[in-house]
């Protein structure tokens, strides 16, 4: 059978694993708690994360078929994935662990377990195609990282303009206020 | 500027270790972004409160005093004699785990100290060590205190409670779970008050309290700049409607004394609820004669000394009934606030009251008492909207708000601390066409914090807030992505800053509103011209293509 | 290993076997049969009201119930009386649905049936938490009474019909009582969740074993002496009114396990007081359910309200004056 109709008929399988190894980068105690498939608004970490593994290997799974449809008909083809879509596919998990003290490599390092899932459940040799994806998804989810930590950096920023009424910009009010008076200590709530 | 990581603090980030074991034997990592900075020495002074010095939570030497154990020992159990909740919720928990996953640091974050039962064991396992009997009793065996589940008091241990009693938001949704009504809030707020014995307070609060001390609000405005910035948002008005709304300051004799947090007069976007109620105020004085006074001595709603210590936060209340009873007032009208209305509701009769020199509040206009303040004498806005939009006084046109497609967030204090749920609802469902709730379980007594409260909404601890805050925008961008909602209503200065930031992070389409900036939307003023531009200077609906 | 439950477990092990072997090897009757008895109803009493009277001491400053409800407000609003009482009245049966049926606990069970994404129905195991904790308290409480047929003589009407409706179904000679299996069934869950569950297991402490074992060790004792080795009922009903009259009798016939189980529930009386087993006192006198949400209409007295240093006014207007003055803000000194 073909390696991404394999895929697509293991894919619960797959993404179940894939699953439990990226929750399993929190804490024990926690990890059980986020890996319940319980409400998804008593666990927002849990279901997002499911959510976009879900979507990421679905993108996989299509790139496969196309790959494979294009090489039937042409006899070569190089596998394409679409990276804005991987990209948003990711967002969701990436983004809340874009706020969770990981460090970069393990914010990401999940993607990377994907290789061995897919060795240990589909039947077929996994190829060189199916890691270059993966590698793929690794990157989309590094970008993305990266877009999260700029959101974070420009969050401050914008919360310290909002914190001064634009009002008082334009009537000149802040000038009053020296660069040490703007930082949060002084513009409290 | 200082509150930015600095590059080789973001390499330092520390992986998340896998616990397992004994939480008591892990010492706390202080981790950037999660933590607040150190109260600076002067604003610790300015209320001479203890051991104002300069310190650093990531340097090891906290600079604490020689005695501090015995400060620390001392200061429980003066307040083991004083509160009974403190006493009881040390006693009874049975570590059932209901409260485990309730609290939205622990989901966001992730960090299993984080679950409410855990923040309340830091500082119970050193409570069952130093005061129970069982622990007097196994003491003579060897492990012993551990078989007591204690711990004696050491500087990891104290680190651990300041480091995580200020990941608290005090929002006591765990307490609305707990069978026993064990409220983490009540104990966060205890070990606080105790780290406060050692000087141990964030700037982000220590700083507001000493503003608010000394000048009457958290910014640390002065009288003249406080009228100023009334005056440009009159100008502002002007310019939207045609007419001037100003407001009176201190007036003597006036029927009502107004106070709402000085976020609203600084912040965007609560400057727009502000400018909501001078319309309100400039309507009602207009059509039915109401005269209400703004207080620059009483300048603030919010109290940061409800995250210090009881003691800050009855100094620092104070200000309301003094000023109230200076001017003659009837009675006191407050603004929205979270723990604002916390503070009034449940403790400022107590601390300050009785307030006999104040009248049992009626609105004038309508004839209703509130009989539900008449002790205490003070209304919310909402409450006192909603009682005009039910008798019909207020005159409301809705299609201005039409471009807004709202939900509400209920914030913690007036929903677990009050039961204000229904009155906002009442007033946005007047002004405006388009509600839509969250899920049953993100609303009302189970409504998630936005992560940022109990003097926790700084600019260097906000990957805490974001994580914090991630309940709350998940449920926010469900209702966005199934009813295309556009405006999260709030009635809190500390949401209206803070949930800007969140919904720019999570659901960036998202835009936050006060209830009474609807209300100044929708209330046609006497004497008003056509309204082109909603508060925010943006076209009205139907109103874009003349703007271009 | 997990020494949090390994050691408790040893512990009520060798309690056990120390009554067992006193009695059985030594014969010590008289010491585990009615010092240790007497001792612990002392300790459970003293301690217990020490503990209640110690709560009690404490203040109560402020009044801050959790409201759950919508409050009372505006006549036209309806206020939830029960989530959000603002009379006697209904924190009277907040507190009544609290002590009788969990009811916190069971609003954590709303969410224990979901259904996914997929459209498949999911649960939780919270709703097992609050199933078992009514199940064990319940079947706990009717075991108790069920057992003052032994101290009461003549056994008043309403036990025998207890005991009638506890042992209705009717399985072998002598007849099972549900409530002990019941019992045992719970405690035996309520351990499980405590050792399995990753998220209880990293919060428990050895105090929270410990009791659990005891009270699995007394029912399985118990339901050993009535269904398997078949006590003498009529001595132990003698030494048990021999007990409360004050009048100790050691029957003869009565071997080891009786006494090991009298000495087992004796350890769960005197570690009572010093436990977390007084949440059963606790509940009553938790600041957070049962106090009414009055506040702002009712003035609560604080006992040790002290003066404070306050910024005042005129110290204000002294510092601010001469700006006020110059902004148009009205003054009360004019200089």
């Amino acid at each position: 059978m073909e390696i991404d109709k394999q895929l697509d008929q293991a894919r619960e399988i797959i993404l179940n694993k894939w699953f439990d190894a990226t929750i399993h980068s929190y804490p024990q105690d926690t990890a059980r708690i986020f890996a319940k498939s319980s409400n998804r608004f008593d666990n927002p970490v849990g279901s997002a994360t499911r959510q976009s593994l879900d979507a990421a290997l679905g993108l996989i799974v299509d790139s496969l078929s196309t790959y494979r449809e294009l090489l039937q008909k042409n006899g070569s083809a190089l596998p394409e994935i679409d990276e804005n879509a991987l990209e948003e596919a990711l967002d969701s998990v990436i983004r809340i662990r874009a706020v969770q003290s990981f460090s970069a490599s393990m914010a990401v390092e999940f993607v990377f377990e994907l290789k061995t899932i897919l060795k240990s459940v589909l039947e077929n040799p996994v190829n060189e195609v199916i890691y270059n994806l993966v590698d793929k998804v690794a990157l989309a989810a590094f970008n993305r990282f990266m877009k999260c930590r700029e959101d974070i950096f420009l969050l401050r920023a914008n919360e310290a303009k909002r914190r001064i009424h634009r009002a008082f910009e334009r009537a000149g009010l802040v000038t009053e206020l020296a660069e040490e008076e703007l930082s949060p200590a002084r513009t409290n709530l | 500027m200082s509150d930015e990581l600095k590059p080789d603090e973001l390499l330092d980030k520390i992986d998340h270790t896998p616990s397992g074991g004994d939480w008591m034997d892990s010492t706390v990592q202080i981790r950037p972004g999660m933590y607040c900075y150190a109260a600076k020495p002067e604003s610790v002074q300015t209320l001479g409160l203890p051991n104002a010095r300069a310190w650093n939570p990531v340097e090891d030497d906290w600079k604490l005093p020689e005695n501090w154990q015995e400060i620390i020992h001392n200061g429980i159990k003066e307040r083991l004699e004083r509160f009974r909740t403190f006493k009881i919720f040390m006693d009874i928990c049975v570590r059932c785990g209901a409260c485990a996953d309730k609290c939205h640091f622990f989901l966001g974050t992730g960090d299993p100290k984080n679950m409410p039962v855990l923040r309340a064991e830091l500082l119970r396992s050193v409570y069952r060590n130093d005061f129970t009997a069982a622990a007097r009793l196994l003491k003579f065996l060897p492990g012993g205190d551990r078989l007591a589940g204690g711990r004696p008091m050491t500087l990891d241990v104290l680190k651990e409670w300041w480091y995580y009693f200020f990941q608290c938001t005090e929002c006591r949704r765990c307490s609305v779970f707990c069978p026993y009504g064990i409220d983490t809030a009540e104990i966060t707020i205890m070990g606080r008050e105790l780290l406060n014995l050692l000087g141990l307070n964030i700037d982000w609060i220590a700083t507001p309290v000493s503003n608010c001390y000394q000048t009457g609000n958290h910014l640390g405005i002065q009288p003249h700049a406080f009228k100023d910035m009334l005056e440009f948002f009159t100008e502002d008005i002007e310019e939207i409607t045609g007419v001037n709304v100003e407001p009176q300051f201190n007036k003597k004799g006036a029927d009502i004394l107004f106070i709402t947090p000085s976020g609203d007069v600084f912040a965007d976007p609560g400057t727009y609820t502000c400018q909501g109620y001078l319309i309100l105020f400039k309507y009602l004085k207009d059509k039915y004669g109401l005269d209400v006074t703004w207080s620059t001595y009483a300048s603030e709603g919010g109290n940061f000394g409800f995250f210090t210590s009881h003691e800050t936060m009855k100094r620092l209340n104070a200000k309301m009934y003094a000023e109230a009873r200076r001017l003659g007032v009837k009675w006191i009208l407050g603004g929205e606030c979270g723990h604002m209305w916390r503070v009034i509701h449940q403790y400022m009769d107590t601390m300050n009251g009785p307030a006999d020199f104040l009248e049992e509040p009626v609105n004038p206009i309508t004839g209703t008492k509130f009989e539900n303040a008449k002790s205490t004498k003070m209304v919310h806005i909402t409450e006192f909207t909603a009682d005009l939009i039910k008798h019909g006084k207020l005159e409301l046109d809705k299609s201005r708000n039409a471009n807004r497609i709202m939900t509400f967030h209920d914030s913690c204090n007036p929903s677990r601390g009050m039961g204000l749920l229904e009155e906002p609802r009442y007033v946005i469902k007047n002004v405006c066409d388009n509600f839509f709730e969250m899920p049953e379980n993100t609303i009302r007594e189970q409504t998630f914090c936005c992560g940022s409260g109990a003097g926790l909404n700084a600019g260097e601890n906000i990957e805490l807030r974001m994580a914090g805050g991630l309940p709350r925008a998940n449920a926010v961008k469900y209702v966005h992505e199934k009813f295309g909602v556009n405006t999260l209503g709030t009635i809190c200065a500390i949401d209206r800053a803070a949930l800007s930031t969140l919904m720019e992070y999570w659901v960036p389409e998202v835009e936050v509103y006060g209830i009474h900036e609807l209300v100044g939307n929708a209330l046609i003023l006497p004497g008003e011209h056509e309204r082109e531009m909603d508060l925010r200077m943006e076209p009205l609906p139907g109103k874009e293509d003349e703007d271009e | 290993m997990n020494q949090k439950y390994m050691l408790p477990l040893a512990g009520v092990f060798l309690l056990f076997l120390l009554a067992y072997a006193g009695v059985e090897g030594a014969g010590l009757q008289w010491f585990f049969g009615i010092v240790i008895p007497y001792l612990a109803v002392i300790a459970f009493i003293w301690g217990f009201v020490n503990r209640v009277m110690g709560w009690a001491a404490s203040a109560v400053p402020f009044r801050i119930p959790t409201t759950c409800g919508q409050q009372k407000s505006l006549p036209w609003i309806k206020q939830n009386c029960i989530d959000n009482p603002d009379k006697a009245s209904g924190v009277f049966i907040r507190m009544l649905l609290e002590i009788f049926l969990f009811r916190s606990l069971f609003r954590n069970t709303k969410a224990a049936f979901n259904r996914n994404e997929k459209n498949k129905l999911t649960y939780s195991w919270e709703i097992f938490l609050w199933v078992g904790a009514l199940a064990f308290h319940y079947a706990f409480l009717v075991v108790i009474v069920r057992h003052l047929r032994f101290f009461l003589e003549p056994v008043p009407a309403c036990l025998t019909f207890l005991e009638f409706m506890d042992g209705i179904v009717q399985i072998g000679l002598p007849g099972i009582f549900i409530s002990g299996i019941v019992l045992l069934f719970a405690a035996l869950f309520l351990l499980a969740r405590r050792i399995f569950d990753a998220k209880v297991s990293y919060i428990s402490l050895a105090a929270d074993y410990f009791p659990l074992f005891l009270i699995i060790g007394i029912a399985v004792t118990g339901i050993a002496m009535r269904y398997f080795t078949k006590v003498d009922i009529v001595g132990i009903k003698e030494f048990t009114m021999g007990l409360v009259t004050f009048h100790p009798v050691i029957p003869a016939g009565v071997g080891g396990l009786f006494y090991a189980h009298v000495f087992m529930v004796s350890l769960l009386f005197a570690y009572f007081p010093m436990s977390k087993l007084m949440h059963m006192g606790g509940i009553f006198l938790s600041p957070t359910r049962n106090m009414a949400n009055n506040t702002r209409a009712k003035r609560h007295v604080n006992p040790w309200n002290y003066a404070v240093d306050v910024h005042t006014y005129e110290h204000y207007e002294d510092h601010f004056r001469e700006k006020m003055i110059e902004a148009g803000l009205p003054v009360d000194k004019k200089e």
